[in-house]
């Protein structure tokens, strides 16, 4: 991604920001949805997370959404409590993986110094 | 979305740069696409939802929409539908943005919903600036289509205004479309160099037919007014009373307009006239028959009637020059040619009968000069300020009418009044043929001026001289050298020479485009 976007370091940053942002809120959105048995939000928020975690190379986070996503879509199914807690384990993770790259990106040593 | 300075940026391929409008729900992905597309050489914007993206793409200048299809709210499709069905914005390119391996229905969806593309959500920077180049170019070639296709249009509104027999080049609407240098170019600059020529022909033919129906006036006019020196002659030598000759011309003259009018119910009650008639009617009154007639009949009890009728052709110079200060008439060194020729002429014609008579009447040739001054006044004030809503005859009967009450006056005070008994006899008959000449005279005058302008009516003075001569000779038995009668062919030459007034439109001007020709399928610009 980072030479999709022509290799511009402050852009990378508020893109990692923003996932930095959204991500606790979708995911909070996913997990509330979800218990509310909605699952046209379910799906929309898994959605998201999907492609936005893929893009970041937090591929095993993009999988766990997309099943989720699938589910939702072609089995009218709602995630179970396990899929649901170990997405929030997995985005955390991934959270606290990416803060540190912002800080490397901000710092300049990103992404010749990882 | 900002540049920076560290961004890796390529050209675009291929034309100027687009405009990329984003819609994405999601910030992020709002952030790598646009980035994304400002690396390719792009500008891009974006929408945070498709009711943002449809207000921004209704403010114009889009190029190319990369659009997502799973939004809260409006979705992608409900965006394409939008677009592909408002006529203005159909035709900006759409890619959508989807996931392929999961959402293949959607995407085709999207395509049979109008979108040109689509883009996997993870796509490689070269699949990107691909798609990119392919539909803007895309675009380009529709916009030029479109241009293309708006100047036909303008073309063939231009031919329907030609087929309505409307020739102005000015006015066919199709000048921009003139200075393209292909074939739809060299054919606006042919249909408007043809409609310029057709114009040209119209405007001279117009021109001609003014100036022989100015021509037939004038010599109907002249012929009639160069009766009424000879007449009031006559008139004098049986009872020299000009003051009361006036009154009573102004009378028989009202009691010919009036019924005339009347009878053509033309004639306004004066209730219905503003104050504007009413000061034309008061200002016509004095100029013509308190000034110009008392005067002339003045004169012509005291001199020759053909010295008379010489003087008065003085009035196209005097006219000429009030017209010139007054900025109604544009002079013309041919005009003034004209009216210097007529001149030499007419000085010619005082000089030969000067010697003729023998007598020395400079004094009253003095006073006389004054008759082309207020005939020249007359002129010009009628050019300006007669009503054009008024029908001649009925204008001239209050003209008439209100004449008598100013001069009926003078004639008290001046105890200038024609014994009644006398009018029984042949000066009834001058008075009865003044009146009669006058009125239908001064209708023609009228219309003259409304035809061919002050400067060109004011030659009317030449023509009542011509005639004014010739009737002196017939009726009132005086003698006409040869050498007047060449100066009077002078005068008939300077008359040619001042044509009618111009067009009111300007002549439009020659059409010079590019000189390359094309016959090739529109280009994009």
């Amino acid at each position: 991604m980072y030479a999709l976007i022509g290799s511009d370091r402050d852009v990378m940053a508020d893109i990692v920001e923003s996932f930095l942002v959204e991500t606790p809120l979708l995911v909070e959105k996913l997990r509330s949805a979800g218990a509310a048995g909605d699952l046209v939000s379910v799906g929309q928020a898994a959605h998201a997370l999907k492609s936005t975690a893929h893009d970041l190379g937090a591929h095993a986070f993009s999988g766990m959404c997309r099943t989720i996503e699938l589910d939702c879509r072609n089995h009218s199914k709602l995630p179970t409590v396990s899929q649901v807690s170990e997405l929030v384990s997995e985005s955390a993770l991934v959270l606290e993986e990416l803060r540190l790259s912002l800080q490397a990106i901000r710092n300049g040593t990103w992404p010749d110094g990882q | 979305m900002d540049s920076s300075a560290s961004r890796e940026t390529q050209p675009p391929a291929a034309g100027r740069p687009g405009r990329v409008l984003v819609v994405d729900d999601q910030r992020m992905n709002r952030l790598k696409m646009a980035a994304a597309v400002e690396a390719r050489g792009h500008t891009a914007l974006a929408a945070g939802d498709g009711e943002t993206a449809l207000q921004m793409l209704a403010e114009g200048g889009i190029d190319l929409v990369l659009l997502d299809i799973v939004m809260p709210g409006m979705d992608g499709f409900a965006v394409l539908q939008r677009l592909k069905s408002d006529r203005s914005l159909r035709d900006i390119p759409v890619i959508v943005i989807s996931a392929l391996d999961d959402d293949m229905a959607s995407v085709v969806k999207a395509i049979e919903g109008g979108a040109e593309d689509f883009l996997p959500k993870s796509f490689e920077p070269a699949l990107l600036k691909a798609r990119l180049e392919t539909c803007l170019e895309k675009k380009r070639l529709r916009d030029a289509e479109v241009e293309y296709l708006g100047e036909v249009a303008r073309l063939t509104r231009a031919a329907r205004v030609l087929e309505r027999g409307k020739f102005n080049p000015e006015k066919l609407g199709i000048a921009e479309v003139t200075t393209r240098a292909d074939a739809l170019g060299t054919l606006a600059r042919v249909f408007t160099a043809m409609a310029q020529e057709v114009y040209e022909r119209e405007r001279r033919l117009r021109q001609s037919v003014r100036t022989a129906n100015g021509t037939l006036l004038l010599l109907a006019c002249g012929g009639l007014w160069g009766l009424t020196v000879p007449l009031s002659k006559l008139a004098s030598n049986i009872a020299p009373h000009p003051v009361g000759l006036a009154l009573l011309v102004e009378i028989v003259a009202a009691l010919i307009c009036l019924p005339l009018a009347i009878g053509r119910n033309a004639f306004p009650s004066p209730r219905s006239l503003k104050r504007a008639d009413w000061s034309f009617i008061v200002m016509a009154a004095f100029l013509g028959s308190v000034l110009n007639q008392v005067l002339m009949y003045w004169m012509a009890s005291k001199l020759q009637a053909f010295l008379v009728v010489i003087v008065i052709v003085l009035e196209g110079f005097a006219v000429f020059i009030m017209s010139a200060i007054l900025k109604i008439e544009t002079p013309t060194k041919k005009r003034l040619i004209g009216l210097c020729l007529g001149l030499a002429g007419v000085f010619a014609v005082i000089w030969m009968g000067q010697e003729s008579t023998g007598a020395s009447t400079w004094l009253w040739m003095l006073i006389a000069l004054a008759i082309p001054l207020t005939y020249a006044a007359e002129d010009i004030y009628i050019s300006v300020h007669r009503p054009a809503q008024f029908d001649t005859i009925a204008l001239y009967a209050y003209v008439y009418i209100l004449s008598v009450p100013m001069v009926a006056p003078i004639a008290f005070v001046l105890d200038d009044f024609i014994p009644v008994e006398l009018l029984m006899g042949p000066l009834g008959l001058y008075v009865l043929g003044l009146a009669a000449v006058t009125s239908i005279a001064m209708i023609l005058f009228v219309r003259l001026i409304a035809t061919a302008g002050p400067v060109f009516a004011g030659q009317n003075a030449y023509a009542v001289t011509a005639a004014g001569i010739c009737w002196s000779i017939l009726l009132v038995n005086e003698h006409i050298t040869l050498g007047i009668w060449v100066a009077l062919a002078i005068i008939v030459i300077g008359l040619l020479l001042v044509e009618p007034q111009q067009e009111a439109d300007p002549e439009p001007p020659v059409i010079d485009g590019p000189e390359s020709v094309s016959w090739d399928a529109p280009d994009s610009r």
